[in-house]
């Protein structure tokens, strides 16, 4: 699909336009709110948000092929605002160094296991999981957009760390033992 | 050492399974209900200005000036200079003032027995508003 034609159209109020604009994106941005927030309600207000934003916020817009990671982004504070509004508390939890033993790298993780593992997650280390690893945030960045320390997000992580790798160990042993 | 081993970089020490997780979040799509669009459609629709009837645009016009002109004339009457202001009706503190009081009295003194009106004057003006009635005579009975 040719974004910056799309995008020229969008910009001139094209509604034929804007529905493909849409229907193009909606599915991906759908899956970034639905990473931050776990209910669907919630995802699916935080999307239409920054589907509306994007649409009317296209003129800022400079380079119409970079569309997916600006919406992308769009779509992630959207999300941050909806946790920020449920006044979230992030604990430090200490900072020791996890040692687990790691599933193998080339194990397949399929996109809907991605959701089923973090949506085990407390919605504390799920974010700031998901800023760090997945948008690729440095602590520091962390620290600014949530309101919270160095430390904090950093003891975040090593949990959130842990329980995933314990959850990948233990599917990957049920999984083998199926085969078996 | 590659990028991601960086300590300074946030995808240091990560786990082997976490590159695999972060492209199969990319990966990740999650199909919107069916009527999500019109959601959005209709918060367009609410905040797109249409175009307004040319009337409303030249009575919008209208009143713009308008509430300049009052405006301007609240502040002129708020901060208008002293110079324009009736002696009569100034604070109190300037009629209470020695030059003001001085110049009454100057003014009061020159007035001192004379009449408003010189009887001359009066005589003349009841000739003239009279004039009229003693030409028809029956205007003069009715007085």
């Amino acid at each position: 699909m040719d974004f910056p034609v799309l995008i020229e159209k969008c910009r001139h109020g094209d509604h034929q336009a804007q529905s493909e604009f849409y229907r193009l994106l909606a599915p991906a941005i759908l899956g970034v709110c639905r990473r931050y927030l776990p209910d669907e309600h919630e995802a699916e207000d935080a999307m239409i948000q920054s589907m509306y934003k994007a649409l009317t916020g296209l003129d800022t817009l400079r380079d119409g092929r970079t569309v997916q990671g600006w919406i992308r982004r769009i779509a992630v504070n959207e999300c941050l605002m909806t946790l920020r509004r449920k006044k979230m508390d992030y604990r430090e939890d200490g900072l020791e160094h996890v040692t687990t033993d790691e599933p193998d790298a080339q194990d397949k993780l399929q996109a809907e296991e991605v959701l089923a593992l973090l949506d085990q997650l407390p919605l504390g280390y799920r974010t700031i999981f998901n800023l760090y690893a997945i948008e690729g945030y440095t602590h520091k960045e962390i620290g600014d957009i949530l309101g919270i320390s160095l430390n904090t997000s950093k003891s975040q992580l090593i949990q959130a760390r842990k329980k995933l790798t314990s959850w990948i160990t233990e599917t990957k042993l049920s999984s083998s033992h199926d085969h078996a | 050492m590659t990028m991601h081993n960086r300590p300074d970089t946030p995808f240091h020490d990560q786990p082997s399974w976490e590159p695999r997780m972060r492209s199969a979040s990319d990966q990740l799509r999650v199909q919107p209900r069916p009527d999500s669009w019109d959601r959005v459609r209709r918060q367009l629709e609410t905040s797109s200005p249409r175009a307004a009837h040319p009337k409303v645009v030249r009575m919008r016009s209208f009143l713009r000036v308008a509430a300049v002109f009052l405006i301007a004339f609240g502040l002129w009457v708020v901060f208008q200079p002293s110079s324009l202001r009736d002696p009569l009706v100034q604070s109190e503190s300037l009629s209470d003032s020695p030059a003001y009081f001085a110049s009454y009295l100057q003014v009061s003194q020159s007035l001192e027995g004379r009449p408003a009106i010189s009887e001359g004057r009066r005589s003349a003006r009841f000739r003239d508003g009279f004039a009229g009635v003693e030409a028809t005579g029956d205007s003069a009975d009715a007085l």
